[in-house]
């Protein structure tokens, strides 16, 4: 197995429907993985591995909708192509609701199921990159000591430091020192790029009079 | 005790009273010119009275010898005494054929041991004193010990007893030598026992013997011999058992031996002595076992064949005796004994005795090969032929004189009968009054008559001629025919005969059938004429009532609205009444016979023929459906109903039938079956039209398996280099995709036609398992698991594979739809085959859904009975009518805790199995 190819995973209950998807997914250059049931998927995936899940939606035991449901409570951030026999409006529905790439019909088509697998790839490295990037950004996070953590909320709520001293019980001259020092350790030039990492982060402008919202947990 | 006996034979006579059995009498002469004297057989007393008359016989003896050379002196040595088995063979034989082979005299000295000497004692002593006292100064020519005991005692006893005289030792077992060395003036005559060839001689004859019974005495050589027979039967024992006799009596070896168990065989090996001490001489102790054995017996010599031993290989005595004689001849003529070497003697090839075979039922093929069977009996009808053929011949003349006589007596009493039964008829016939007898004297015209006609022509008025009168009592419409026939007869015809009517005195009218021959003279004037006259009104009357019941059938058949027919017994057809013609408008001569079935639908005839002649042949009633041609060349349906005729004797007459038009009738039912077609072909769609989606999807699967197959293949194909093998893989998927995909098309295609119904075998099982295949999607869909519990060896059953289908898919569709509401780990539903009562196959459907209300229950069966919102309530209608038309039982109804159970039973296929 080549470790350049992207993995795609395959959960289909009908063995030959199963073998021609995976044998033209191989043939489109991807790394298919087929399981025979929405059970045997979740006992052999492992979470975090990169690669996109191509899924039946009507399977006895856990349906495909099911699983997506699953997945999503977990967080997890598997993109997912939903291929059905029987696309009724309803279903394909909860299927994007549920954040689905696509949402194809059997027999399914050449362009059609690649294009939702190239989707799925971009959306995938995306999101990881962009979860790289909240992890960087929370690393810097977590060098802020908490009353320049403080200091930081006031900032990107767009207080003025007098205001912000004021608050704090402290003289401006020490926010300004705090305020330089969150700059610094943030690695950021100006408010503005401060500002927009820490909504990355989802630390939001904290209101006059309200107490500071308590940062977000890492993700699980 | 001891006991001496001495005789001398004389040249010319011996007489061997002791030659026992074969030949009862001996005779024989002895030198030319001497006196044959005969003895006769003897029993021991005699033989005491014979030894008395020794002084006489020596005289005779000395007479001889004055003219010619001393006789040899031979001196017989017994160890038990002359007459003791079986030594008594060997010694007897021995000096009869002695005393005729060789040329010389010879003088025979006989001294018996009894029962002393064998091991050697004391006892011995007074025997050595008293053949050294006969033999002093003269020892014998030849001394011959016979028997183991004598031949121990002489070889003991040798140098103090006979130092110088040769030594021939005989009638003894060759291991009594053991011990001993022969000196040169020595020679011995022996024989050997074969112990172990008596034991397998008894397994070949007996295999399943498990008890032997050992007949043998109690003396000290018997002792000896015990020992002997243990040892070497030791080998069989783990074969059968043995059962030693020695320690009784011969009175208690008696009562044994009648009494044995099965399976066991009686060994005789000799009583000398039993143990009560009681000597037993010649066969004694051998019949008095024989006569009680409840077994077979076998023993060792030849000479015991005939007493009662089945048979073996056996030892003959006379034979040993007569190698003695040969050896004797041999030393008498001066021969060194050194130079006389007689191989022992052995058992010979088997012999049996015929007698005793057939009476313990051993067949002859058991025996080993070269046996002889001796004293055969001839059978009954062999041994008696002659007597039985003049017997018979006497009883057969006998035979036939008395037939011949009992024919004698039959045929004079058959005479007698028949005259005696012609008197009776005719006075029977004249007591009837119906036979007269007349007779007319034409050139007088005068009529004789007895009977009626007398009275008949009496009381006409008088003064007329008896002819005239005789025409005047002739009924005016037949009297023209009379006188006709009266003046052909006169006229030269000879023979009159007429039936006419009579008008009696009183006036009432008769039938009367007369016939007469007229006697002409030799001009062929007619001189009279004779006859008779039969009443035969009631016969008359009879044929018309007979005309009248037939005239009244006929108005009746063809008056009926129906057809009618008869054959008779030939099955041929003699009658069609006028409906039948009108209805075919073809005439009766082309109906006749076979020609109705010319009218019968070509499809029909076989089956029409054939139900016709099975049924005739049966005589049993039957009722066909057939086609008919009608006059107008259309076609109908007819029930034909016949039935046999039979007469008031019972006599098969034939068949009576009759046919109705039934064209409406099969029509009706026609359409009937038509409509129910067409409405399970409506329901059938409206069904699968529920499946759509499902079916949809089924389709969906192989076409996408196909699509992304043939996808990758064209990819592969555009790869460098291209991977044929994989290619060549997917095509074969592509090919077993789209048959499968053919097979979901075919299926639907068969349930959404609208064929007629094609009744076949079919196998339920797997029936249910293309439904459930049919359905696989929906039932994923819907969530419902289905169990499945199949009798793996269910018989077939008749039916249209299509409705079958149907009722099961309804059926299944059903209990789905029942349990919509139900938790999803909660929809199951089961379906069963299993064999139901005899002969019958059983379906059940089972869900889990709340089961029918009530009123639902009442109604099911009913069209447009519908519990569910868009149902067109003709579901279990069509289901039941189906099952129904195949001769099986539908029915629904609620389960005690929850659910519906659905069930249907169906015939078993009868035919044998493919």
């Amino acid at each position: 197995m080549n470790q350049l190819l992207y993995r795609v995973y395959v959960v289909d209950d009908d063995p030959a429907v199963l073998k021609a998807l995976a044998r033209f997914l191989h043939s489109a250059g991807y790394d298919p993985v087929g399981f025979s049931s929405a059970r045997e998927f979740l006992e052999r995936y492992q979470e975090g591995t990169p690669g996109c899940l191509v899924l039946d939606v009507s399977m006895p035991g856990i349906t495909g909708l099911e699983l997506q449901r699953w997945l999503q409570e977990r967080k997890s951030p598997i993109p997912i192509i939903f291929l059905t026999g029987r696309g009724d409006i309803p279903t394909s529905v909860q299927a994007m609701k549920g954040g689905a790439v696509d949402f194809l019909t059997k027999p399914v088509n050449e362009t059609d199921l690649l294009s939702a697998i190239e989707e799925a790839v971009k959306r995938e490295r995306q999101a990881r990159s962009a979860r790289l990037e909240a992890g960087a950004i929370q690393a810097r996070l977590d060098t802020l000591t908490p009353r320049e953590r403080e200091v930081l909320e006031h900032v990107v709520s767009g207080r003025l430091n007098k205001q912000i001293a004021a608050e704090l019980g402290t003289v401006e001259k020490t926010i300004k020192v705090h305020r330089a020092r969150v700059m610094e350790k943030m690695g950021v030039q100006s408010l503005a790029e401060l500002a927009r990492i820490a909504e990355r982060t989802g630390i939001g402008p904290t209101l006059p009079g309200s107490s500071p919202s308590p940062p977000n947990s890492p993700p699980p | 005790m001891v006991k001496f006996l001495c005789s001398t034979a004389l040249n010319g006579f011996l007489g061997s009273a002791l030659s026992r059995r074969r030949e009862p009498v001996h005779c024989f002469q002895q030198m030319r010119g001497s006196i044959g004297k005969k003895v006769g057989r003897s029993s021991v007393k005699r033989m005491l009275i014979f030894f008395s008359s020794l002084g006489g016989l020596l005289l005779s003896f000395t007479c001889f010898a004055a003219a010619t050379a001393p006789p040899k002196r031979v001196l017989l040595l017994y160890s038990f005494g002359r007459n003791y088995w079986p030594y008594a063979i060997v010694s007897s034989t021995f000096q009869t054929e002695l005393a005729q082979q060789f040329k010389e005299p010879i003088e025979f000295h006989e001294a018996s041991l009894e029962a002393a000497g064998f091991t050697g004692s004391e006892s011995d002593e007074p025997v050595v004193a008293y053949l050294q006292a006969l033999f002093a100064g003269r020892e014998p020519d030849l001394v011959v010990p016979c028997g183991g005991p004598a031949v121990r005692f002489v070889l003991r006893q040798r140098a103090r007893l006979l130092p110088t005289a040769p030594l021939l030792l005989a009638a003894m077992e060759a291991r009594h030598l053991q011990g001993f060395t022969l000196d040169t003036n020595t020679t011995a005559v022996s024989v050997t026992f074969d112990l172990p060839g008596i034991v397998q001689s008894v397994m070949q004859l007996r295999p399943d013997t498990t008890n032997m019974v050992v007949v043998l005495g109690n003396s000290p050589l018997e002792h000896f011999w015990k020992a002997e027979i243990q040892r070497e039967f030791e080998p069989f024992t783990n074969r059968t058992s043995f059962t030693w006799l020695d320690q009784l009596s011969l009175v208690e070896m008696r009562e044994r031996v009648s009494h044995l168990p099965p399976r066991s065989v009686i060994v005789f090996l000799g009583v000398h002595v039993d143990a009560a001490g009681v000597p037993y001489e010649e066969n004694q102790a051998l019949t008095a076992i024989h006569a009680v054995a409840n077994a077979p017996m076998v023993g060792m010599f030849d000479e015991e064949l005939g007493l009662g031993i089945v048979g073996g290989p056996l030892l003959s005595l006379a034979e040993d005796g007569r190698e003695t004689v040969v050896a004797a001849i041999r030393i008498l003529n001066g021969e060194s004994p050194a130079n006389i070497h007689t191989p022992p003697e052995v058992p010979g090839n088997p012999v049996y005795d015929w007698r005793e075979l057939k009476r313990w039922r051993i067949r002859e093929s058991q025996l080993p090969p070269r046996s002889e069977v001796r004293f055969r009996t001839p059978n009954f009808a062999a041994q008696y032929r002659w007597r039985i053929l003049g017997v018979a011949a006497l009883c057969l003349l006998e035979a036939a004189l008395i037939i011949a006589l009992v024919r004698e007596l039959r045929r004079r009493r058959q005479t007698e009968q028949s005259l005696r039964v012609s008197q009776e008829r005719m006075n029977l016939a004249a007591g009837a009054a119906e036979l007269s007898i007349w007779e007319w004297d034409l050139l007088t015209d005068q009529i004789w008559a007895s009977g009626p006609t007398a009275s008949r022509l009496r009381s006409s008025e008088a003064g007329q001629s008896d002819y005239s009168r005789f025409v005047h009592s002739v009924h005016p419409g037949d009297r023209d025919a009379v006188t006709q026939a009266v003046a052909k007869a006169t006229n030269g015809g000879g023979d009159y005969e007429t039936v006419h009517r009579a008008i009696m005195p009183d006036g009432q009218m008769r039938w009367v059938a007369a016939r007469g021959r007229v006697e002409f003279d030799g001009k062929h004037k007619p001189l009279r004429m004779r006859g008779v006259s039969l009443d035969i009104t009631a016969r008359k009357e009879a044929d018309n009532r007979l005309q009248e019941s037939e005239r009244r059938f006929l108005l009746l058949a063809n008056s009926a609205p129906v057809l009618i027919w008869a054959a008779g017994p030939d099955k041929l057809c003699n009658f069609f009444n006028e409906p039948w013609l009108k209805f075919t408008g073809r005439r009766l001569e082309q109906e006749l016979g076979n020609g109705w079935t010319e009218g019968v639908h070509p499809d029909d005839l076989a089956g029409c023929v054939n139900g016709y002649t099975e049924a005739f042949d049966a005589r049993s009633p039957f009722t066909l459906e057939y086609r008919l041609r009608r006059h107008d060349g259309q076609y109908r349906w007819v029930s034909d109903h016949g039935v046999p005729r039979y007469d008031a004797q019972k006599n098969f007459l034939g068949y009576i039938g009759s046919c109705v038009d039934i064209t409406e009738r099969k029509q009706a039912e026609a359409d009937l079956q038509e409509t129910r077609r067409e409405l399970a072909h409506v329901s059938r769609v409206s069904t699968l039209g529920e499946l759509a989606g499902s079916l949809a999807h089924e389709l969906n699967q192989p076409l996408t398996a196909i699509l992304s197959n043939a996808q990758a293949a064209q990819r592969y194909l555009n790869s460098a280099p291209v991977n044929l093998e994989e290619v060549r893989e997917i095509l074969k998927d592509v090919v077993a995709e789209d048959r499968r995909a053919g097979e979901v098309i075919i299926r639907m295609r068969a349930m959404l036609k609208k064929g007629g119904v094609q009744m076949a075998p079919q196998d339920l099982n797997d029936l249910i398992g293309e439904v459930v295949t049919l359905m696989r999607s929906e039932l994923v869909v819907r969530k419902v698991l289905v169990e499945m519990k199949l009798e793996p060896n269910l018989p077939l059953v008749r039916g249209d594979r299509i409705q079958l289908q149907q009722v099961l898919l309804n059926l299944i569709i059903n209990a789905c739809d029942a349990m919509t509401d139900n938790e999803v780990a909660d929809r199951r539903l089961s379906v069963q085959t299993e064999l139901a009562e005899p002969g019958q196959v059983q379906v059940t459907v089972l869900d889990r859904g709340p089961g029918f209300a009530p009123a639902a229950l009442e109604c099911m069966y009913q069209p447009f009975c519908s519990t569910k919102p868009n149902g067109l309530g003709m579901g279990l209608a069509i289901c039941r009518s189906i099952i129904t038309a195949h001769a099986g039982r539908l029915s629904v109804a609620n389960n005690n805790g929850r659910g519906v159970t659905a069930r249907f039973t169906l015939e078993i296929y009868r035919e044998a199995r493919p």
